[in-house]
């Protein structure tokens, strides 16, 4: 009994509206702040997403061109709402995408600048390691929140249907 | 489900067409398919006892060298040896007397060139495997600032350390 209510009293909370619309105004702005640098110096985009050695390089110039606008479009459309389930389904797939991308290179031992939000990389900056493990924590926490606007927009279109 | 698709497909869509348009907009053209630099190989005798690693007289381009071919100009001592790596990988080991100089960030390590002659040989080495930074710094070294002799020890770091050669 005691369980259960503070199961109702969780799903209360996270699933209230104004809280939703916190976590897409948050999530929008942090794909928005992520995607700018990047749109600005894609070649350097490129050089970071080399660096984490998982990709054919071949493509990697193509990703560094079109990645920073899916992340500006996610970001405008979380805020304003428009196309909320597509929008909060990829948003959650990409932040996905980071977290596995920034693990698998820690788990080889490939210490990097993750180019999460800045292309430029300051040398004097070494602890790169635990910038990585920051990153992935900020990454959780981000899909958490994405998953859960995913889940209430699909829950309205239900409602709908 | 239909509705998502099609959303999640107009997103993409957008995004390549506004990719592509910045693109168009960039005043420094980069190729959109990226090649992977193949580069020849110089090899030693496999005998590092012997020293017969001459460098050819005239390069083209840089040149990939293996282990033997390291070790034995290890051993003579007229190559320099750059560390292309991150200076947190550097630090924690690298192949001795080598020199740092990440690619990343290059404009804040390549004083450390100011010295060194233009004909001298300098073995630039990364992560080996897939990483591409010693041959990316490689190709800076020979055709910007015109170094003669620029060889890139492919296997790098994990190999040196595996043969048990001297680190820091």
């Amino acid at each position: 009994m005691g369980i259960s209510r503070v199961s109702n009293k969780l799903k209360a909370v996270l699933f209230n509206s104004k809280f939703i619309l916190f976590c897409r105004i948050i999530i929008g702005f942090v794909f928005i702040y992520a995607s700018i640098d990047k749109i600005a110096n894609p070649l350097e985009f490129s050089d970071t997403i080399d660096n984490y050695q998982i990709l054919p390089v071949a493509i990697n110039s193509l990703i560094a061109l079109i990645l920073p606008w899916v992340e500006l479009i996610i970001g405008v459309f979380l805020i304003s709402g428009i196309y909320l389930k597509g929008t909060s389904i990829l948003s959650t797939g990409l932040l996905l995408m980071f977290i596995i991308l920034i693990s698998q290179a820690l788990y080889r031992g490939i210490d990097l600048h993750c180019g999460c939000f800045k292309t430029f990389v300051d040398p004097n900056f070494t602890d790169l390691r635990g910038e990585m493990i920051r990153r992935i924590g900020e990454d959780i926490l981000l899909v958490i929140g994405s998953f859960l606007v995913s889940l209430t927009s699909l829950k309205k279109e239900n409602i709908k249907e | 489900m239909i509705d998502i698709i099609k959303q999640i497909l107009f997103i993409i869509s957008l995004s390549v067409l506004l990719g592509f348009s910045r693109y168009a907009l960039l005043d420094e053209k980069f190729p959109l398919i990226k090649e992977k630099r193949i580069l020849n190989t110089i090899t030693s005798s496999g005998d590092s006892t012997k020293l017969d690693c001459k460098i050819p007289e005239t390069l083209s381009e840089p040149v990939l060298i293996n282990l033997e071919y390291s070790k034995c100009l290890f051993d003579d001592g007229s190559a320099l040896f750059i560390d292309s790596r991150e200076p947190e990988e550097y630090s924690i080991s690298h192949i001795s007397t080598a020199v740092n100089i990440p690619f990343d960030y290059y404009e804040d390590f390549e004083f450390q060139l100011d010295e060194i002659d233009f004909e001298k040989p300098l073995i630039v080495y990364c992560s080996g495997g897939e990483c591409s930074l010693s041959i990316d710094l490689a190709d800076y070294l020979f055709f910007d600032l015109g170094y003669f002799n620029v060889l890139v020890f492919e296997g790098g770091m994990p190999e040196w350390a595996s043969a048990g050669y001297p680190t820091n």
